[in-house]
């Protein structure tokens, strides 16, 4: 008799099928079947609003389908809740981890399930300290169980939630979006994270905006749109402009307005700046009419540049210059007053006001101008915040609208609007699309573009390298802190190049 | 504190973290002392450590709501009301046993705990009020109940005064009570899996959900705790008064709040805690105490606590600031 | 008014198609009203309205002072031992024989430093709200006690300053002028001028109003001195009301004044996402109904402490009612 060897036969760990899931005035999920190998690092993408968060919610019992089912390792799964999710083993890593900050981190991890001795339910930290530690060990983690979770950052907190995922045994672990806040280095730590956690069996769905990592790590991709899935494909026999026509359904061609050739005087420059580490000697120019985009990875230094240049934040030495007159603001005032202003990232906390309507968002910084003698002047608020609104096409029943009310794409348009209204002659954009929708993104591109035809200067600071070839006429791009490499004309265009630039290499 | 930690340097900010209150203390009782000897007369002590037994009780038992991220401001109102209650129990001879009277008043601590619960835990409503009108209500009914006057036990069951003026080798019996429940408590709270799970809810709800923990049970626990400590201090207060009085201990319920905020400058972590509540206390009492015997009117207290939780939540914030 | 203001005034003032309260907010305030005419006849006259608008303007313009702190998403818990202390100094300097205007002055000077303190421990300190005016107002009653060591202050209470809280021009009390006077004052402050708006970005989203070039710590200052400023006002007042001071004022405005604002809240249409969105109309609006309430109360004869656990219990079935009707839990999509 042959002795044969019982390779695992590749089953599917997770199937969802045919579920539907509607809310008020949204479909958002349509006829979906997600099927996940066992084993795999499953890839989930698609732009924001096509669907993968709420599938994701479902299958962590946040949410309930309206209609499918779920069937795990084969077996059918009835009325799923958050628990029934953490008794089958499914586990979430976020992108920010949420911890108590004066706790250890052997008390984290076991919250909910320490080791006891006797009826009394002592705590056995003997116990903790060695499953934490072969859990560290195994996944090469360095960080000592008694550490305060306080003292961690991002990435070791996440290792953290990894830690905590495996302690209960899990099965299937969720990343959503895990490298928003991490750097070059983290990043490839976290990965060699995942790869360890596929050696030991566990299968991994792994959500992200950027592209060229599910390349690195995915063997396999599935792609959401509209609330419908689209495809589902190895990432080898694709390639990253596919994958993008089937995020986007648009051509490249499509996606972004024609580039503008002329540019004319320097209008904004920054010489010999510097901060810490994280900003290094940085020098460069900007010319009205043009749109220069700073490429990198997060923690390049790009957004603490922005912020410097808008007098959000501090400078060590160097100066900042508008129109060779040295300017060097040191409070956001002052940068609004002379024509700078800045985009931010975090657009709920920094850009927008939410509890305030449309209209007063829109004139908000330049309130001064709408008022006399301290009182205001309703009717020319009305008039200018009308305006905008038709100009940008923002999608509000009226300016009276509370702006948390509006989708992400047209509270960007709002704060764009702002600045246009405070007469903005240099354009700071970071991460100008992130969390906004396909078509809201076409549009603001759009207005991007304008921006720079009227004359402006604009620096986009985007890690979505495909945003970045698509729209910016030059690029610099940054690492740790330093300008590495600027790149002209044609070499714009290759993403492939800036991809490769940005990681490392020439 | 159980298994936990950790680095031994020494530098002046972590030695004022750590020892900072406790030198206070010594120093202040020096300095009162030096002043007016009488300070540390046996009788003034007796004092002291009696006031201080009624207020630390009622600090750690609201300090488990605390660590759950809910405020209890109901402090001296669950002593009048619990003595109020208890004492019309004795006095319509419902209970005539001591046992007896110490589980109704137990028993209606854990339902005042449990009204709590209800409230902030269920009815989600903001602790800080909720309690107070709550504190405000429990006092309204004992005071409709007792017609606004005090109330007395006296001849009904005279041999309850042993929990207050009873002494266990020359220690009196309100402070070995103390000890005894700092022990229980500490154990609770240290020890076992509860209080790990507890401190698990001092975060956002979201922390302790994330980590699968039903956070309305332990926080009913937390309110019944803080209940049945009431009912304790309250039982202390009813043999000490031999009634109840609702002019009994305006203030106490401040220092209970103020002890927890305090204590939780005491130690590294920052967290409330046991040892710095109990710490807090014993300071607030020394220094009201103190006061008073060195000649300063008694109305300076509610001045004191007030830039007294002041000063150390600024130095504590300080001193974190100054390390990172 | 022109279009632009009218849509503002509705969604900032009177909120819903145009109702300052909600139905049940309707239906149980005139229920209270109807029950308390009819169990004592005096209680729609026109001396017991005149009344009760004399005796809840004090409360109004504290519990105005805090409402306005909320704008900038900070809490003035201080306001009762403040008005109290102010109207303790007050009371010292008449009885000093001090002129009015003196007097006026430290009542107001008083409210504003603390203020300022508040002010300066919030900002530069960075102690959250709660912390700081609980430890303030803690200060204030304290140094109310000593001053007055526990008595109360009757004597040297001018006829001209009695005036002030005694007196009626055209009838209507000359506290509850003020009062309106006061809430006029807000309104437009909040709605219709610049630094209002300032004071909304900063209270709605500290990161934005700095990034849009706004001086937070300016304006949180700012909104605590002017809340300092009314409890001051209102000690003035109470001192002129109650012809005399005494320490345990405060505290009993204290509790009045959180029971007004939060029932307000409650009672009022507008939704609320938090304990704290609370305004200003929903304020006088809370205020009416514990003037209201406590005085007919006190008509029907019921004492201190039992009208005190009524207020309690109106709080929290107030605010339970509330904020269980708002927390419907939709699942929305977050696009």
């Amino acid at each position: 008799m042959v002795a044969t060897k019982i390779k695992d036969i590749e089953k599917n760990l997770l199937e969802m099928k045919n579920i539907n899931k509607k809310f008020p005035g949204v479909k958002a999920l349509e006829n979906i079947d997600f099927i996940v190998k066992k084993g795999d690092v499953h890839g989930v993408v698609g732009e924001n609003g096509a669907g993968k968060s709420t599938l994701i919610k479902i299958l962590h019992g946040i949410y309930i389908a309206d209609s499918g089912e779920i069937f795990f390792n084969g077996h059918l799964i009835k009325n799923h809740t958050t628990s029934s999710a953490h008794d089958l083993g499914i586990e979430c890593i976020h992108q920010i981890p949420r911890f108590v900050d004066y706790l250890s981190v052997g008390e984290t991890m076991f919250a909910g399930v320490e080791p006891t001795r006797g009826i009394l339910k002592i705590v056995d930290w003997n116990e903790v300290q060695k499953r934490t530690n072969e859990i560290f060990n195994s996944l090469d983690i360095d960080i000592d169980h008694t550490e305060l979770i306080r003292n961690l950052n991002v990435p070791q907190r996440q290792m953290i939630a990894i830690g905590r995922a495996m302690i209960r045994d899990a099965k299937m672990i969720v990343f959503d979006e895990p490298t928003a806040s991490l750097s070059e280095h983290e990043v490839n730590k976290l990965f060699e994270t995942i790869k360890k956690l596929k050696k030991q069996g566990v299968t991994i769905i792994y959500i992200s905006h950027r592209l060229e990592e599910i390349f690195e790590i995915c063997d396999r991709v599935t792609v959401f749109r509209n609330g419908k899935k689209v495809s589902t494909s190895k990432p080898s026999d694709i390639s990253m402009d596919e994958l993008v026509k089937l995020m986007t359904g648009l051509e490249k061609g499509k996606r972004y307005p024609e580039k503008l050739k002329k540019h004319e005087k320097v209008i904004l420059s920054v010489k010999n700046l510097n901060k810490g580490q994280k900003v290094k000697n940085i020098s460069f120019d900007l010319h009205s009419g043009e749109i220069l985009g700073l490429a990198g990875l997060v923690g390049a230094g790009r957004t603490e540049i922005a912020r410097i240049i808008f007098g959000a934040d501090k400078r060590d030495s160097g100066e900042v210059l508008l129109s060779d007159k040295a300017v060097n603001f040191s409070s956001p005032y002052e940068a609004i007053k002379n024509g700078v202003v800045l985009v931010p990232e975090n657009r709920g906390t920094e850009g927008i006001v939410k509890k305030l309507d449309v209209k007063d968002n829109i004139v908000l910084p330049s309130i001064e101008s709408f008022c006399s003698a301290n009182m205001i002047k309703a009717k020319e608020i009305k008039k200018v915040s009308t305006q905008m609104v038709q100009k940008l096409n923002i999608k509000t029943p009226s300016i009276h609208q509370r702006v948390e009310n509006l989708s992400g794409g047209n509270q960007q348009k709002v704060v764009l609007a702002k600045w246009l209204v405070s007469e903005g002659k240099v354009f700071l954009l970071d991460e100008p699309t992130m969390g906004v929708d396909v078509g809201a993104k076409v549009e603001i591109f759009k207005l991007v573009n304008q921006l720079a035809k009227e004359g402006r200067g604009v620096i986009l600071i985007s890690t979505a390298l495909e945003e970045i070839a698509g729209m910016c006429d030059r690029i610099l791009i940054m690492r740790s802190g330093e300008i590495v490499q600027e790149l002209l004309g044609q070499q714009t265009e290759d993403v492939e190049k800036i991809l490769t630039i940005v990681k490392g290499g020439k | 504190m159980a298994n936990r930690n950790n680095s031994s340097s020494f530098d002046f900010i972590n030695y004022l973290q750590k020892y900072g209150t406790l030198t206070a203390i010594i120093v202040m009782a020096v300095f009162f002392t030096l002043i007016n000897p009488k300070f540390i007369s046996i009788n003034n002590i007796l004092n002291v450590s009696l006031q201080f037994s009624f207020i630390a009780i009622l600090a750690i038992g609201i300090l488990f709501p605390m660590i759950t991220g809910a405020f209890d401001l109901t402090g001296t109102e669950m002593i009048f009301f619990i003595s109020a209650m208890g004492a019309g129990l004795i006095r319509n001879e419902i209970v005539t046993t001591v046992p007896g009277a110490i589980l109704a008043m137990l028993l209606i601590g854990v339902m005042v705990g449990l009204v709590k619960a209800l409230a902030v835990t269920y009815l989600r409503l903001p602790s800080l009020l909720a309690t107070l009108a709550f504190g405000v209500s429990l006092m309204g009914i004992g005071r409709w109940y007792t017609k606004n006057r005090a109330i007395y036990i006296i001849g009904k069951m005279d041999s309850i005064a042993l929990l207050a003026e009873g002494k266990l080798l020359g220690i009196p019996v309100p402070v070995v009570i103390l000890f005894f429940l700092i022990i229980i408590l500490y154990f609770l709270l240290y020890k076992s899996s509860f209080g790990n799970r507890l401190y698990m809810m001092g975060g956002t709800e979201l922390a302790a959900e994330e980590a699968g923990l039903n956070v309305k049970l332990y926080q009913t626990i937390a309110f019944i705790i803080s209940g049945i400590m009431g009912a304790i201090s309250a039982l202390i207060v009813l043999a000490r008064i031999r009634g109840a009085n609702p002019d009994v201990g305006s203030s106490f319920t401040i220092m209970t709040i103020a002890s927890v905020f305090i204590g939780m400058t005491m130690f590294k972590r920052g967290e409330p805690n046991l040892l710095g509540t109990v710490l807090a206390v014993l300071m607030l009492s020394l220094i009201t105490n103190g006061f008073v015997m060195i000649g300063l009117s008694i109305y300076i207290q509610d001045l004191i606590i007030g830039g007294l939780i002041l000063a150390t939540v600024s130095v504590s914030v300080y001193l974190r600031r100054f390390k990172s | 008014m022109n279009n632009s203001n009218l849509g503002d005034f509705r969604n900032r003032i009177l909120f819903s198609r145009g109702k300052v309260t909600s139905n049940a907010g309707i239906i149980v305030f005139i229920l209270m009203i109807v029950i308390f005419s009819i169990l004592s006849p005096p209680f729609l006259s026109m001396y017991n309205i005149t009344n009760v608008l004399r005796n809840i303007s004090v409360l109004a313009i504290v519990a105005f002072g805090v409402t306005f702190c909320t704008l900038v998403g900070e809490f003035d818990i201080s306001f009762g031992y403040v008005a109290g202390l102010s109207s303790m100094f007050v009371a010292g300097a008449l009885r000093a024989g001090q002129p009015i205007i003196v007097v006026l002055l430290i009542g107001l000077v008083t409210g504003m430093l603390f203020g300022i303190l508040n002010g300066f421990i919030a900002t530069k300190v960075g102690l959250i709200d709660m912390v700081t005016t609980l430890s303030t107002g803690f200060i204030a009653n304290g140094i109310s006690f000593t001053y007055s060591r526990g008595y109360a202050i009757y004597e040297g209470i001018t006829a001209a300053f009695t005036y002030l809280g005694r007196g009626s021009i055209l009838s209507i009390p000359i506290p509850a002028i003020i009062m309106l006077a006061l809430f006029a004052g807000f309104i437009i402050f909040m709605n219709f001028t610049k630094m209002g708006k300032y004071m909304q970005a900063v209270g709605g989203s500290p990161g934005t109003a700095f990034m849009s070039g706004i001086n937070k710590v300016y304006w949180k200052w700012m909104a605590y001195i002017i809340s300092g400023t009314c409890a001051g006002l209102a000690g003035i007042l109470l001192t002129a009301t109650l012809k005399g001071a005494s320490a345990s004022e405060g505290p009993h405005l204290l509790m009045d004044g959180i029971a007004a604002i939060f029932l307000g809240q409650a009672l009022s249409s507008k939704k609320a996402k938090s304990a704290a969105d609370v305004t200003m109309i929903g304020t006088f609006f809370g205020v009416l109904f514990i003037g209201l309430l406590d005085n007919g109360l006190i008509l029907l004869g019921f004492s201190w402490h039992v009208r005190t656990f009524i207020k309690g219990l109106m709080i929290i079935l107030a605010l339970a009612l509330k904020l269980r009707a708002d927390d419907r839990r939709v699942e929305v999509p977050v696009h």
